[in-house]
């Protein structure tokens, strides 16, 4: 399929310079992550549940709501951009003060959410044979948010796994710390880096934040996102989805004008697991 | 130049000799050379030999005075019973392009026909000397790629739906790279017949157009080159066997692109494999003196590869790192036999061929797909009499293949596609290693009949099969065609046609994983009617309305079918319709000694409706008013420069709403409007192109430089978003592009 080629070109050529806004400042009410806890939701004896915590910022302080939904949906189809959820095709799911999410599968409200789940995408009923292949293969719970703050919005999606027991249980890989031309970024904010210079970020993932797949270690990837300044690639890995190593250093120019800013890292290790850190430094 | 050779004595002073074309060494037949002084005057044969015997000794002035060439003049000294044998090379007073002998025609009118020769397919300008991208020069072709080339889109129907033909057999990667250069060698073409809709019953499995590629013989002279061009370079060599009638060609060309880019690399990523491509072509022509029959085989490959490390995952999809690498490649054989006797004639060819496509790409494509292709057609006509000519045809095709894949669910790029369609949370579908076949016999009968002084009409009928391996059975297509022509006089001639064409589905269309075995065949309606004027010796201005209506479309569905007891999706199925219409026009000057060129206008629509009941929409390459105008003139000293304007409407494209973010992937998918719902500003483009010629007497030096886009102006080509589509910028097209080339031909 010529597909591959196409792709493939899209792809390399998105990361080509134009003078649109990039992804990696946050300057915006933005959504920089979603992560469930646990990282996979297993069904066994019983339903599973997970909680889920959005990396929601606004840079002016503006105060963030959030509003989540369970969607049903057929398994394995992405969920479509236009899709009313949270709204007329979700099901409204319980949040705390801080807009962490509780999403139960085993409530009864979540009921047609699996009628939903082992149905083709016409609504064909699934045997039972292919219910338990979908389930052992692994498919998604998506559950859609939607944050305003200060008059923005953004909505979006998060796509928890789901599966059957079996491979052992994936967890949220952790960062412990940021290097700024290897010296750590102090957490409590009172790092200081010159205004106007490019400098090299490394972030530092926890220990065991690398688990097994069964297959091989996991391959970290990682995404920079800043208030100010410029990030030379939103992203990088370790180890590059076919093996090889890579760097997952990246280059910041810092702002030119002085004041604070904030400095976000969030690690994915492709399996659903999702961590984040953040930093705040003093431009001087 | 005059170069002697011998002197043989005999009872009479006499002189010949044989005159041949400098630079070219082409023997020149019917030249006439004179002694002014003595009122002798002899004319050269077939061989470009010519005599002239019984002349007085002593010194006289030989001259040669033949259109199209430099005058010639030379004193020869004639001594007493001396037979003085000569080699004239006249030069040529304007350089063209070499004529080309295209065998085994059978004579057939269609409908809608621009034939363009060895001269306009390398010397237009804006085409970088490559001959199928002329082809988009013709009315009815749209422009899909920014530096020519690319999907095959005529008449508004779909890429996949218009086929280019070799001698017959479908060439299966036109471009190297999809849109750099052709697959095969220019300079081994004879001709392209463009018959962009209402053709004949010969040509089936396709519901466009038809690009019918016809190879140049190998020339019984021996002729060759070198060139260069700052893409690749090539070489070729042709001419006898020493056996009569037995004549060879071999042509082969490589990349250079690769020399330059393979040190290139970013942070991002690095070259594992810098593209590179090569081609070559065998051929052999065996036409015995005086015989009926005449043979041939060609034999072409033509390979491209391209590898990339990406280290840095791409903004759009965290998961796009890793290894990518894709390789076309293709190895084809065609023996051809040829009668022709009296009233009637044969025309054979047998073809096999090979297809190997790979591409992976991270860990979310990987692909291989083996192919065995061969066919056999065969047409015998027989003239009746002046009124009547019947046909018939036979065209089997095979292809069996093993593949297997893994990649995104949605597939290949379909007509009417968003980007949406392939973005990073699409699932992955594996599809074990598998064999398949596709067979398509095909049996078709034609008369042509003229029914009274200049009226032909042309009824045919076409019976095709299509055979799946993992179809429960076959679908069988009748396609009657009828065409008629008017010949109302001299210069006046009208024109119209009418017919069902119908297609088989291919490639991952007739896989259960990506498309879906049991598709119907699609189904085409064409119809059109025009007039053609010749009101002066070698112009032709044409007028042509078409109408087309399309069913059977294969489109994406969301519907699930029931595979040994599961449902499972269906993928594609065939509710697609579509409807095309629209007028060209062509003014064209044919080819002479120094000018060609051509103003062609479109102007169309091209419409269609996903499902019934939807409704109508833009086709993807809709293109509402298309101008292209080209012209080439010759000057004296070698120098030839020509020009290509184009006005095309702009690209349609789907416009945003909106977008939603997706968390697992930290991307954004957008909300999109209708499709195709809104249109690109106009393009235009002035390409220039100059030519010098040196000749020598055995040889030819060429420089080309094609400049694109000569003005520099930058038309917009699409639109680029930002990560969440909030905001958007224009994306210009090519700015002013060089192509520069050099060719020493002898």
């Amino acid at each position: 399929m010529r597909a591959a080629l196409v792709v493939f070109v899209f792809v390399v050529m998105a990361g080509c310079s134009n003078n649109l806004p990039k992804q990696s400042i946050v300057d915006k009410l933005r959504v920089l992550a979603v992560q469930a806890n646990p990282a996979e939701l297993v069904v066994g004896d019983s339903l599973p549940a997970a909680t889920l915590t959005a990396l929601a910022i606004e840079p002016s302080g503006a105060p963030i709501q959030l509003q989540w939904a369970l969607c049903p949906l057929p398994a394995n189809l992405p969920p479509p951009a236009s899709l009313d959820c949270p709204g007329n095709h979700g099901i409204a799911l319980p949040q705390d003060g801080s807009g962490v999410a509780r999403l139960d599968l085993a409530d009864p409200n979540a009921q047609p959410f699996w009628d939903v789940l082992y149905r083709t995408a016409d609504g064909t009923p699934l045997t039972d044979e292919q219910r338990a292949s979908t389930l052992a293969a692994g498919t998604t719970a998506v559950a859609g948010f939607s944050s305003t703050a200060g008059g923005e919005e953004l909505d979006g999606f998060a796509q928890v796994p789901l599966r059957s027991v079996g491979a052992p249980i994936n967890h949220n890989p952790s960062l412990v710390g940021l290097l700024v031309n290897g010296a750590e970024l102090p957490a409590d904010g009172s790092g200081v880096l010159a205004a106007g210079v490019k400098v090299r970020l490394q972030p530092v993932p926890a220990s065991d934040a690398k688990e097994d797949t069964g297959n091989g270690l996991e391959a970290l990837n990682f995404s920079f996102f800043a208030t100010d300044g410029d990030i030379s690639s939103l992203r990088s890995t370790d180890q590059t989805s076919t093996g090889e190593p890579a760097d997952s250093s990246i280059d910041y120019t810092t702002p030119d004008t002085t004041g604070s800013v904030r400095l976000w890292v969030v690690i994915r290790d492709g399996r659903g697991g999702v961590g984040w850190i953040t930093r705040t430094a003093q431009v001087r | 130049m005059l170069e002697v050779l011998i002197a043989v004595t005999l009872a009479n002073a006499g002189l010949s000799g044989t005159v041949l074309e400098r630079g070219t060494r082409h023997k020149l037949p019917g030249i006439e050379v004179s002694v002014t002084a003595l009122e002798r005057s002899a004319v050269t044969d077939a061989e470009g030999r010519f005599s002239l015997e019984d002349l007085p000794p002593g010194e006289h002035e030989v001259v040669i005075a033949a259109p199209g060439y430099l005058r010639f003049a030379s004193r020869e000294t004639l001594t007493d019973n001396e037979q003085l044998e000569v080699v004239y090379r006249i030069e040529r007073e304007f350089s063209s392009g070499l004529e080309a002998t295209v065998e085994g025609e059978r004579e057939r009118q269609e409908l809608s026909h621009t034939r363009l020769g060895p001269a306009e397919l390398s010397q237009t300008a804006g085409s970088q000397g490559d001959a199928l991208k002329v082809v988009e020069d013709l009315p009815g072709v749209a422009r899909t790629s920014p530096i020519g080339g690319g999907p095959l889109v005529i008449r508004g129907s779909n890429a996949v739906d218009s086929g280019v033909f070799l001698d017959g057999h479908p060439i299966p990667l036109l471009y190297h790279f999809y849109a750099l250069t052709s697959t095969f060698n220019s300079d081994l073409i004879g001709a392209i017949d463009y018959l962009p809709g209402n053709f004949g019953v010969e040509h089936g499995d396709f519901t466009g157009g038809i690009v019918d590629v016809k190879s140049r013989a190998a020339r019984d002279e021996l002729h060759g080159y070198v060139k260069t061009s700052l893409i690749d370079a090539g070489a070729l060599l042709e001419g006898n066997m020493g056996i009569a009638g037995l004549n060879f060609a071999i042509a082969g060309r490589r990349s250079l692109i690769d020399l330059v880019l393979r040190s290139v690399s970013s942070d991002r990523f690095s070259f594992t494999t810098a593209p590179q491509y090569y081609d070559a072509q065998v051929r052999l022509d065996y036409h015995p003196p005086g015989s009926a029959h005449s043979f041939s085989l060609l034999g072409l490959i033509s390979d491209d590869q391209l590898g990339l490390l990406v280290s840095r995952p791409a903004d759009a999809d965290p998961n796009s790192s890793g290894d990518a690498f894709n390789e076309n490649k293709f190895s084809q054989l065609r023996l051809r036999h040829g009668y022709h006797s009296g009233n009637f004639s044969l025309d054979s060819s047998l073809f096999a061929g090979t297809q190997y496509t790979y591409a992976r790409y991270a860990s979310r494509v990987n692909e291989r797909i083996n192919e065995v292709q061969t066919a056999l057609r065969s047409t015998a006509s027989y003239r009746f009499s002046d009124v009547v000519t019947g046909s018939i045809g036979l065209d089997v095709n095979n292809d069996h293949f093993h593949y297997h894949a893994r990649a995104p669910s949605s597939g290949i790029p379909r007509e009417g596609d968003t980007r949406d369609t392939f973005r990073p949370d699409q699932p992955i579908v594996d599809q074990p290693e598998t064999v398949g076949n596709r067979f398509n016999p095909a049996l078709w009968s034609e008369l042509r009949l003229t029914l009274f002084r200049g009226f032909t009409v042309t009824p045919g009928v076409r019976f095709d099969a299509f055979s799946y391996m993992q179809q429960e059975s076959p679908s069988f297509t009748v396609s009657p065609r009828l065409a008629a022509r008017w010949e109302l006089s001299e210069t006046v001639a009208l024109k119209a046609g009418v017919g069902i064409y119908t297609q088989g589905s291919r490639g991952a269309d007739m896989t259960r994983a990506f498309g879906n075995p049991d598709l119907l065949p699609q189904r085409a309606l064409q119809t059109s009617f025009g007039t053609e004027l010749r009101p002066i010796q070698g112009v032709l201005f044409s007028a042509e309305g078409f109408y087309k209506r399309l069913d059977h479309i294969p489109v994406r569905t969301n519907a699930s079918v029931v595979v040994n007891g599961q449902p499972v999706p269906e993928n594609v199925d065939n509710a697609g319709i579509g409807r095309v219409y629209g007028g060209e026009f062509l003014l064209r000057k044919e080819l002479t000694d120094r000018l060609f060129g051509w103003i062609s206008y479109t102007l169309s629509r091209s419409e269609r409706q996903d499902a019934r009941g939807q409704p109508w929409r833009l086709a993807d390459y809709d293109q509402t008013h298309n101008v292209t105008a080209v012209i080439s003139y010759e000057l004296p000293h070698g120098w030839q420069i020509g020009g290509r304007f184009r006005f095309i409407s702009g690209n349609v494209y789907t416009p945003v709403l909106g977008s939603r973010y997706l968390a697992s992937t930290d991307s954004y998918v957008a909300i999109y409007g209708q499709t195709n719902s809104s249109r690109l500003p106009p393009f235009s483009q002035l390409d220039i192109r100059v030519d010098k010629t040196w000749t020598f007497d055995h040889w030819t030096l060429n420089l080309f430089l094609d400049l694109l886009n000569a003005l520099n102006h930058r038309s917009i080509e699409s639109v680029a978003y930002s990560y969440d589509y909030a905001n958007h910028q224009s994306v210009q097209g090519l700015p002013i592009f060089p192509s520069i080339g050099l060719k020493g031909e002898f």
